[in-house]
């Protein structure tokens, strides 16, 4: 009797293993017909189902649900279903869905991910679908935006949404000091020296409101970088020593770190920022006056009582500007199995129609040309976060699959910096020497 | 074939269970023992696994994180499995006394048992707040400057430590329920005898409970080496990863960096450090395990 169970169990055991290994090689490429009712598509009167997928929007009346019911109204070859994930699960659910061959035919990629996720290949390049199709110019949307998303000249992602970074300042706290707000001849060094006019302390010498945040968030520390005529690795993220560790980047480093150390700092440290519940609540509170991020903390000063405003990121000591544009676009699975339904799908989701309903509610801007200038034209806030996107570049992680490594000893370096437990040059020697070792590897 | 229908019954009941370990736990172990010996991004799929032999291993062991993960966890374990043991053990004789409100007690005990770890990980946060914290407010009152706790290197594991205190109530409830298997008529010849109360505690309690203190230690063990979800969403790690327990780095080996073979090799050697350490306690449980009946053996 216990031969029998155990055979059984082997038998039960090599079906899964085999079925699991069967379905991943499935996936790969050939477009054989598994599921049933999935056909090769067009004109055989049969229904395409697409699946496509984004984080948040969960709520029913999600802008992204009301497109995907709009196009199946005008699509009748095609039934398409949104399947949005929780933010904090998104990644690990489509990996691990692309994994199992099982993802979505299009899904919304972050900037941070592009090259990762083309690099894998499992991103479908659009140029030839679009050079087939009369219909559809790119050059509807803006070319930044555009760039983006071309990497080795192939262009993987159609822009959704993006929030250039930009200089928010707190307009209750300059008038308090009388101080006159920013203005688009400022430079880095114009910004620390209102900042330190705009820090308080109180009777005990405590400091309760900052004029700047120094964030260890790597984006404003790369614009501060670029500034400074360097990075934290070469063009193609292939080399980090003379970069990370180079004579500009330490002067720099030990210029931006300065400002969150020390009694007499003008920038939250990281820990006081967390004690005081994140630079967007301590700006909304009136306990910071500049922060440079993303458009997407205009929801939630909106809804605050701050009296705020937004500036062009301050210039470089040689009048060089620089910013990044945080975006996401969506991708076509590479190893889905109706792609030319996807890209009808995918430029549905970036058309001017999509581009329009989301940038309605106010949250995002419209990444098409038309639109951007109406909004540019009617929203004060929104100019200089708009003309930011003509100095965006592209940081490390758009230009290498080696991002991860070249940011996680980075980001260590500048920890290990903010906390005292090391010199800026030794740290980002150190972090400089950790990456080229494990590139090599 | 005698019972043949009857055992083919039995076997269709335990089908459901049978099947669920197979699929859901003998499977995928089986699978993470083959990727430990594989390179495997996920996301390219399953066709893009890569045998590596012994190099994932080899890497491992020249791996800085991995000796300080196992340095975070060890430390933690070492001082956390003892600590959580003999307070809810305390903890346990003390709502075993007899005396009115004794259930509310044990309500208010168990209550943190049983909300989520990130509810209590969230609320734990604001209470090591360093500014507006409740821990360091109570600390100013008796002119005492607390630390930055989550914030700092030198206390944030130790902070942890502390936290976990408050969340022994299933160790507690599994404790009260040995006590009260305890006869009382043991206590009552051991008073005869003249025996006080922490000689009875030692000398008749402590025997009498000893299987329990077995189990929980058992679990302890492996709960203390597996701990996650607290440094998950309070520290992540941090500060300069004075709080990378081995389960989150393995975590972010896996499923940051998408290094699914070097992850699974990882799981295997933590599976051997707590199979190690379990077969040490259980070793050693004849010497000090008594069960109520085995003298008949002898």
């Amino acid at each position: 009797m216990r031969k029998w169970s155990a055979s059984v169990a082997f038998v039960l055991l090599f079906s899964v293993i085999l079925s699991a290994c069967s379905s991943g090689s499935g996936s790969k490429g050939n477009d054989s017909a598994q599921g049933s009712g999935s056909s090769d598509g067009s004109g055989s009167g049969k229904v395409v189902e697409l699946k496509f997928t984004t984080w948040g929007e969960l709520s029913a009346d999600s802008v992204e649900k009301k497109l995907a019911d709009e196009f199946n109204a005008s699509h009748p070859g095609i039934k398409v279903t949104f399947e949005p994930v929780p933010g904090d699960g998104y990644a690990t659910k489509l990996t691990t869905s692309l994994a199992a061959g099982q993802a979505p035919d299009v899904f919304l990629i972050g900037e941070g991910d592009y090259f990762k996720y083309v690099d894998k290949g499992v991103v479908e390049p659009l140029d030839e679908y679009i050079s087939q199709d009369s219909s559809f110019k790119t050059d509807m949307f803006q070319q930044d935006l555009l760039n983006m998303g071309k990497i080795g000249g192939k262009l993987y992602y159609l822009p959704k949404d993006f929030n250039p970074l930009a200089l928010w300042y707190n307009k209750r706290m300059f008038d308090a000091a009388k101080i006159p707000y920013p203005t688009d001849d400022w430079t880095w060094d114009d910004m620390i020296s209102a900042a330190k006019k705009l820090t308080q302390k109180d009777g005990s010498g405590k400091i309760k409101e900052f004029g700047f945040n120094a964030t260890k968030w790597e984006y404003p520390i790369y614009i501060y970088l670029w500034l400074n005529g360097t990075d934290i690795g070469n063009e193609d993220g292939t080399k980090a020593e003379g970069f990370m560790n180079s004579e500009k980047t330490v002067a720099a480093m030990e210029k931006y770190v300065a400002l969150a150390q020390g009694d007499d700092r003008v920038s939250p440290t990281p820990q006081d920022t967390e004690t005081l519940g994140g630079d967007s609540s301590m700006f909304m509170t009136d306990k910071l006056a500049m922060m440079i991020t993303g458009r997407w903390v205009k929801g939630d000063l909106d809804k605050s009582d701050v009296q705020y405003g937004s500036a062009l990121i301050p210039k470089g000591a040689n009048g060089e500007r620089a910013s990044i544009i945080a975006a996401a676009g969506w991708a076509m699975n590479a190893n889905g199995k109706h792609k030319k339904e996807a890209y009808e799908l995918m430029k549905w989701l970036s058309g001017t129609e999509a581009q329009k309903s989301r940038s309605e509610k106010g949250q995002v801007l419209p990444a098409t040309v038309a639109e951007l200038d109406q909004v540019k034209s009617t929203e004060v806030v929104d100019k200089p976060v708009i003309e930011m996107m003509d100095y965006a570049k592209k940081p490390i992680s758009m230009r290498s699959a080696n991002a991860p490594t070249f940011t996680e000893e980075f980001n260590k370096a500048v920890e290990k910096v903010l906390l005292n437990k090391s010199t800026v040059k030794d740290a980002l020697d150190e972090a400089a020497k950790n990456v080229d070792s494990k590139i090599a590897k | 074939m005698r019972n043949s229908r009857s055992e083919r019954a039995g076997y269709l009941f335990i089908l459901p269970w049978f099947l669920g370990l197979l699929l859901f736990t003998l499977g995928p172990m089986l699978f993470s023992f083959v990727l430990s010996f594989s390179k495997w991004d996920i996301i390219t799929g399953i066709g893009s696994i890569e045998f590596v032999g012994l190099d994932n291993f080899k890497a491992i062991f020249h791996d800085e994180l991995f000796y300080q993960s196992l340095k975070v966890t060890f430390i933690f374990a070492l001082v956390s499995v003892p600590l959580y043991q003999i307070v809810s053990l305390l903890i346990a004789l003390l709502l075993n006394m007899r005396t009115r409100g004794m259930k509310l007690f044990r309500l208010i005990y168990f209550m943190p048992s049983v909300i989520p770890a990130v509810a209590v990980s969230m609320m734990w946060i604001m209470i090591f707040n360093p500014e507006y914290g409740i821990l360091n407010r109570a600390l100013g009152w008796f002119g005492i400057q607390g630390p930055a706790w989550l914030q700092d290197p030198s206390y944030a594991l130790g902070a942890l430590i502390v936290m976990g205190i408050w969340g022994v109530g299933n160790t507690i409830i599994i404790y009260l329920s040995g006590l009260q298997g305890v006869p009382e008529e043991l206590h009552e010849a051991a008073q005869l005898d003249g025996a006080g109360s922490i000689r009875r505690f030692f000398s008749v309690t402590m025997p009498m409970i000893s299987p329990t203190i077995f189990f929980n230690l058992i679990m302890g063990i492996i709960g203390g080496f597996q701990y996650f979800t607290q440094a998950f969403v309070m520290t992540n790690g941090g500060p300069l990863n004075s709080t990378l327990f081995y389960n989150l780095y393995l975590y972010n080996k896996a499923f940051v960096n998408y290094e699914m073979g070097y992850a699974s090799a990882l799981s295997w050697i933590l599976f051997a450090i707590i199979l190690f350490f379990t077969l040490i306690v259980i070793r050693s449980s004849s010497m000090w395990v008594y069960y109520n009946g085995d003298d008949d053996r002898d």
